[in-house]
């Protein structure tokens, strides 16, 4: 019974060679030009030292908001793949038309620039606004 | 001793644990006057129902697969409202500059 | 799968096409018909939505029983599709006065009927879970659509914190009915189910179910979003939200509780009746001190809902013939209470000016010099609102204190005639405003001689609420025996 988890042992092998060996093949043949800025820890690009109590820029919501629901929909594909063969072809048209109302989500959030990084926001005031009331 | 656990009660464990999961959840929506933090809190209670749902469709005899796919469609659906409210989020701090549930009264007589 | 179950959803899909046309027309580099284009598509979607709702037939379940096309869905999926129809012309001056993006806002609108539809038909927990939130999520976006006005974003706010409560509530509810009836379907649930006696799993998820749709209905203890939510979103969308939803929750609580939960009825009736009671006074307590009359409709609004529980109330009643009369007269008073709140709420845009509605008493002091046309179509909802007769609002309200009394609750019945009367208060002050106090100035604000600009389709949304609630009030004979069909195909 435990000759079967060799299979595994030989997968975590491969997977552990195939790390190991494309690091030493980047060493091998990439330029080495280090500059301070290359050198630093990259953290999305934030300020790596200080109070971890920072305000985040409110960019990274909108793209993480973007990134969740299409992260999450795959969700659906795994139920789907597993009894693929039996429901046939509807089941490829309704997943398609799933994926398809997606696409058009997709498309529109792109076309209205939302994915630009440097799109403005509007005005973000700091201030509470409450001279309204 | 998991074991011992475990097998005894299978259901009523994973009740106690949904419902603990639950209350969680509802005291942090109450309690917690940022707009993130709600949000976690309802995440919570999704979750209680979850493990419910896992549950039943587990232990119970003849359930069927219904509660296992119920789980996979709240899944996709607390998603989406995340999704939502990080945008409402955003645009209660593009007007107040704050997230806080209560920063926001314009309209208190 | 067959095809006659792709023709049970077809109202759906065709709404559900339109609103993704809409949002693909947006892709495309804008054209001067471009407005127009998303328009008519949204016309297109509703009509052949209407088109495609078939009239009479069997009750039908398919789609492995999740959804069910019967009278009750039909009645309920026209009501919706009948708001939704209004509350597009109603929303294309607010959309031009704040700046919005067009597709985006009638694609959401169309997105939430689809949504509402879809719950009015569904026949199991899963795809009746999953279409509340669908309704919902969009009219989430949509309260908070006005980006640049605080008011909307904490009316979206405010909406979204406790809607996701609600969410918890109905969900976690339908986990324990789950889990006590061994199935999500609503057929066999009630047997599935069994007594109520020692089954805290029972009783305790219902009781959950029936919290989470009263947050939906804003029904007592769970209104204290009401007010604040649709004061702060676009007229319109509180135009929509207010009616649609109500209108889809009571059809899907109608059919959950006396279709689902026919044997469980003493675990939720005693609710219903709690639930009702407090929601009448506190809906019209509410109503008489405000200042504004958008927040006046708000609580008013909060009031109707405690008279159509009244009807779900009375379907606790063992009485088959009894249930079906509660249900019939909840969900004419559905029908009635959409026409008639929806007129009033595009009412303040059309009494107002574009981008500057109409919104405490005062604005409206002396309309009817001005515009005697609105006033007068204003008069006839408010005296509906009141249950004055000949309007629907009497009619609703007549058929169901008759329900209650009948199936025994003549405590509701009571409570219903002591606010109803609180109410002619309230409602009949906005006429006597319009009527007889002269122009304020108003500090801050100048009121001029003449008539101010207005859009001439809010106008005509105004007088087809009014024409309907004079219709349903006139002629109700029809309505209600489409409303008696609907409720008595529930009953197992």
């Amino acid at each position: 019974m435990y000759f079967d988890y060799a299979n595994i042992l030989v997968y975590l092998l491969v997977a552990a060679g195939f790390i190991l060996g494309s690091l030493i093949v980047g060493r091998v043949v990439r330029r080495q030009r280090p500059d301070p800025e290359k050198l630093a820890t990259y953290e999305c690009g934030e300020e790596t030292i200080g109070t971890a109590w920072i305000q985040f820029n409110v960019r990274f919501y909108i793209i993480a908001l973007i990134f969740l629901i299409f992260d999450v929909e795959i969700a659906v594909l795994f139920p789907w793949t597993t009894v693929f063969r039996q429901a046939g072809l509807l089941a490829f048209i309704e997943m398609g038309v799933f994926l398809a109302i997606l696409g058009v989500g997709f498309a529109y959030v792109w076309a209205k620039g939302d994915l630009e990084w440097l799109k403005s926001l509007g005005e973000v005031r700091t201030e509470p606004s409450r001279e309204g009331r | 001793m998991t074991d011992y656990l475990f097998s005894q009660r299978p259901l009523e464990n994973l009740l106690v644990l949904s419902a603990a999961l639950f209350v969680l959840g509802l005291y942090t929506i109450v309690t917690r006057k940022n707009a993130v933090s709600v949000l976690m809190g309802v995440e919570l209670v999704l979750n209680a129902a979850n493990v419910n749902f896992v549950a039943f469709s587990q232990y119970l005899p003849g359930r069927g697969i219904h509660g296992s796919m119920f789980t996979i469609f709240v899944i996709l659906l607390a998603a989406a409202e995340a999704a939502v409210a990080l945008a409402i989020i955003i645009g209660i701090y593009q007007n107040f500059g704050r997230v806080d549930v209560d920063q926001a009264d314009l309209m208190k007589e | 799968m067959p095809t006659a179950d792709w023709s049970m959803i077809g109202p759906v899909l065709a709404v559900l096409a339109a609103a993704l046309g809409m949002v693909a027309l947006d892709l495309f580099p804008r054209r001067p018909w471009h407005r127009s284009a998303v328009e008519w598509t949204a016309y297109l979607g509703l009509i052949a939505a209407i088109a495609l709702l078939h009239g009479a037939g069997e009750p039908r379940v398919g789609f492995g029983g999740a959804l069910i096309a019967d009278p009750l869905s039909r009645f309920m999926s026209l009501a919706i599709l009948l708001a939704t129809a209004l509350a597009v012309p109603a929303s294309l001056p607010a959309i031009a006065a704040r700046g919005l993006l067009m597709a985006e806002y009638l694609a959401l609108l169309l997105l939430s009927a689809a949504g509402m539809m879809l719950l009015v038909m569904s026949h199991d927990l899963i795809t009746m879970f999953l279409s509340v939130e669908v309704l919902s999520l969009a009219l989430y976006v949509l309260c908070g659509i006005a980006r640049k006005d605080a008011r909307s974003n904490e009316s979206a706010m405010k909406y979204f914190v406790l809607g996701a409560f609600a969410t918890g509530f109905l969900l976690y509810g339908m986990a324990l009915v789950y889990g006590a009836a061994g199935t999500v379907f609503l057929s066999g649930m009630s047997d599935g189910i069994g007594g109520t006696e020692g089954s805290v799993l029972a009783v305790a998820g219902v009781s959950l179910i029936v919290a989470g749709f009263a947050f939906k209905l804003g029904a007592a203890p769970f209104h204290m979003w009401v007010p604040d939510v649709y004061e702060g979103a676009p007229t319109p969308v509180t135009a929509f939200m207010s009616v649609a939803v109500k209108a889809a929750g009571l059809g899907a609580l109608a059919r959950l509780l006396v279709g689902g939960m026919a044997l469980q009825a003493d675990a939720w009736g005693p609710l219903a009746v709690f639930l009702a009671a407090l929601t009448m006074v506190v809906g019209n307590l509410g109503a008489l001190t405000q200042a504004s009359v958008k927040r006046m409709l708000a609580y008013s609004s909060i009031a109707h809902s405690g008279y159509a529980l009244i009807g779900v109330a009375s379907a606790a009643s063992p009485e088959a013939t009894y249930a079906v009369a509660g249900i019939s007269a909840a969900l004419f008073y559905a029908a009635a209470y959409l026409v008639m709140t929806l007129g009033a709420f595009v009412f303040l845009m059309f009494a107002g000016r574009p981008g500057q509605e109409a919104e405490t008493y005062d604005h409206l002091a002396g309309l009817a010099r001005r515009r005697p046309w609105a006033a007068a179509l204003m008069t006839v909802l408010m005296v509906s609102l009141a249950g004055i007769p000949p309007t629907a609002g009497f009619i609703g309200k007549f058929v169901l204190f008759k329900a209650a009394v009948e199936a025994g609750q003549v405590g509701l019945a009571v409570i219903g005639v002591i606010t109803s009367a609180v109410g002619v208060y309230y409602y009949l002050r906005v006429v006597v405003v319009m009527y007889m106090h002269e122009p304020e100035e108003v500090p801050g604000r100048k009121v001029e001689p003449e008539a101010p600009p207005f859009d001439p389709n809010l106008g005509w949304v105004v007088a087809i609420g009014a024409a309907l609630t004079l219709l349903l009030g006139v002629y109700p004979t029809i309505f209600l025996n489409f409303s008696r069909a609907a409720a008595s195909t529930l009953l197992p």
